[in-house]
């Protein structure tokens, strides 16, 4: 029972451009037919009902509050908040980028909606204001990350239904990680521009009134995470009903402030049900695929191999974040987690390391994957949005790696930041 | 003969999209209410959540049918694009007759799951569906919805290697998600600041 076959037959399939669902449902049921004698019908019952949970039922809701939130005019009220906050610092607009990123985080769950929606409105403001178009595409692909760390996120969902912890902890956990990236982001544009590396025009201070009149502008937008953190963090309401409140709430701003009809409500929907017909196929087609994993006792060994490496957690926790950003170099972020996550239990659990920190490793891990060449879809949407070439995204983006990785080393090494916030309730 | 196939998966796509919307409205309005119900009225409604995520798993099935023909399954770009347009025809042609193998062995399995499925009940609903209605029969409905459009996009993509027109789009790709210059002028609002 040779399970290299279905490990060889996902790779070539994915080289020759099989969508990753079908690659990775078409691998397993190669192994299924070729070198087992279950039956087809037990493994395949199984992808329907994988789906099967309440938890899940999030990524919808929030993938459709996203939605929402960039075609009700929501992504430019807070670029205009942040740029009457931010324009007049050294770096300008490339912190106002960061700062919107972060408040549009606080709504949306994906990194797409977060690249391809806020993202437009900001390389086309930076290209208005004289900055370079590849760096501010590499800003923005940057920053867009920080939207699935800081609640809600969909990925995180996934990550909780796989390794059966909270959703709510997972999500109040991403917060100051979330900060940390804003943070550190910033410090390297500020340096970046302080040294002559980047021409950042920076506009002049706005006054207290101006402030306060885009203020009051994004305000709708501002409460939407207000709301979310504070039904998380009183546990008043499941985050899949705070996903649903949240879609009500977009809603009814955008109605109010008649930036929403009809027709594009009708389109969000479109989209939401295209996105979810995409993400959440993945999630049922590497049903089968996680099941031959496991029969074939495959995460045991790689515990016991890790494991004869070294027992030190932290000595463990290097190698997981080096092996799962060599896979975020070839691989598809959803399915590197649908693999990893069951893979890599057994050894979080042999070494008492918290599955909230350990999610948290995983999600930014595999988020900065996918804004790595040669195959980051982050990457993709940016180079199509600031129309450049793939080199000059690449070398725009070499910088912006120190504070991600920067990042991410502290979130593995500290876990006290990550789990202070859901201790909050916990305690 | 092909332009009634793609106009018949076309009418098909629409018919997908506009279940698709309906079922995520279903979801919205079910947990919504689900939320009032506890708060308001102080009761929880046990069956809201099962109907809720029976939505989901449909909403799943017919939307992995609808992105296909969309085009919008999530893949690597390899080389295909790099290739000269007649030949990257051929290896997009390779790409769906893989899916056409991989649907044409799950199917026969689907009776079967479906029929394990139909011995059991929905727990929580009023009224008792046998619970396949809800897993299989969604996986099956997308699965032979899919096979339709690999079959088309195979005959479209060989037939554009072989010399003939280009294929033809099963559904218009959906406006930009966002009013570009409105947008772009709004946030420069800090021309005035």
């Amino acid at each position: 029972m040779n399970v290299w076959i279905m490990f060889v037959a996902f790779a070539v399939l994915v080289a020759i451009e099989v969508p990753i669902a079908f690659a990775l449902c078409a691998s397993a049921v190669v192994w299924l037919t070729l070198e087992s004698p279950i039956p087809l019908t037990i493994v395949i019952q199984r992808m329907a009902s994988g789906l099967d949970s309440f938890p899940l039922l999030a990524i919808p809701l929030f993938i459709l509050a996203g939605s929402l939130m960039n075609r009700a005019g929501l992504a430019a009220r807070i670029f205009a908040f942040a740029l009457s906050l931010f324009g007049h610092v050294r770096g300008s607009l490339a912190h106002v980028n960061v700062a919107a990123s972060i408040v549009f985080a606080g709504m949306s769950g994906v990194a797409q909606a977060d690249a391809a929606g806020l993202g437009t409105v900001e390389i086309r403001a930076m290209r208005k204001a004289g900055f370079d178009p590849a760096f501010s595409a590499a800003v923005t692909a940057a920053s867009s990350i920080i939207g699935p760390i800081i609640p809600p996120s969909v990925i995180m969902v996934i990550y909780a239904v796989l390794a059966q912890v909270s959703v709510a902890d997972l999500f109040l956990a991403g917060i100051l990680p979330g900060f940390l990236m804003g943070g550190l982001l910033m410090a390297l544009i500020y340096w970046m521009a302080r040294t002559g590396r980047i021409t950042a025009p920076t506009r002049p201070r706005a006054t207290i009134g101006q402030v306060g009149a885009t203020f009051v502008q994004a305000l709708p937008a501002l409460f939407a995470p207000v709301i979310l953190v504070t039904g998380l963090l009183s546990g008043a309401a499941t985050p899949t009903e705070l996903g649903a409140v949240t879609v009500a709430y977009a809603m009814i701003v955008g109605f109010a402030q008649r930036e929403l009809t009809f027709k594009k409500l009708h389109l969000c929907l479109v989209e939401t049900g295209i996105t979810t017909g995409v993400l959440v196929f993945i999630i049922a087609a590497a049903v089968p695929f996680g099941w031959v994993v496991s029969v074939n006792n495959l995460p045991a060994a790689l515990t016991s191999t890790l494991l004869g490496i070294s027992d030190n957690p932290y000595v463990i926790l290097f190698l997981v974040n080096l092996l799962l950003l060599a896979a975020g170099l070839v691989m598809e972020t959803t399915a590197i987690l649908l693999i990893a996550v069951p893979a890599l239990l057994p050894l979080a659990l042999a070494l008492k390391i918290d599955l909230v920190h350990f999610g948290i490793i995983m999600v930014l891990n595999l988020l900065i994957g996918a804004t790595t060449p040669p195959f980051g879809v982050i990457l993709f949407i940016m180079m199509d949005i600031a129309r450049i070439s793939f080199a000059q995204m690449v070398r725009a983006m070499l910088p912006f790696y120190i504070p991600l990785v920067a990042a991410l080393l502290v979130v593995t090494f500290w876990p006290d930041l990550v789990l202070f916030v859901p201790r909050l309730i916990g305690g | 003969m092909i332009d009634l196939y793609r106009r018949l998966l076309g009418l098909l796509g629409r018919l997908e999209q506009a279940l698709v919307v309906l079922l995520l409205v279903n979801i919205v309005l079910n947990i919504l209410a689900q939320v009032i119900s506890r708060y308001f009225f102080g009761k929880p409604l046990v069956w809201v959540e099962e109907i809720a995520t029976y939505s989901f798993i449909w909403a799943t099935f017919l939307g992995a049918a609808l992105a296909l023909k969309y085009d919008r399954h999530v893949r690597i770009d390899t080389f295909v694009a790099r290739l000269p347009e007649r030949r990257g025809a051929l290896a997009r042609a390779l790409v769906f007759l893989a899916i056409i193998a991989l649907l044409v062995t799950i199917l026969p399995s689907l009776p079967g799951a479906i029929g394990i499925e139909m011995r059991r009940s929905s727990i929580a609903l009023p009224v008792q569906i046998p619970s396949g209605w809800f897993f299989s029969v969604p996986l099956a409905v997308g699965a032979v919805s899919m096979l339709l459009t690999a079959v088309f996009k195979v005959l479209v993509e060989l037939r554009f290697a072989l010399g003939g027109e280009r294929p033809p789009l099963i559904m218009q790709p959906l406006p930009e998600d966002h009013d570009d210059d409105d947008a772009v002028e709004q946030a420069m609002l800090g021309d005035r600041l």
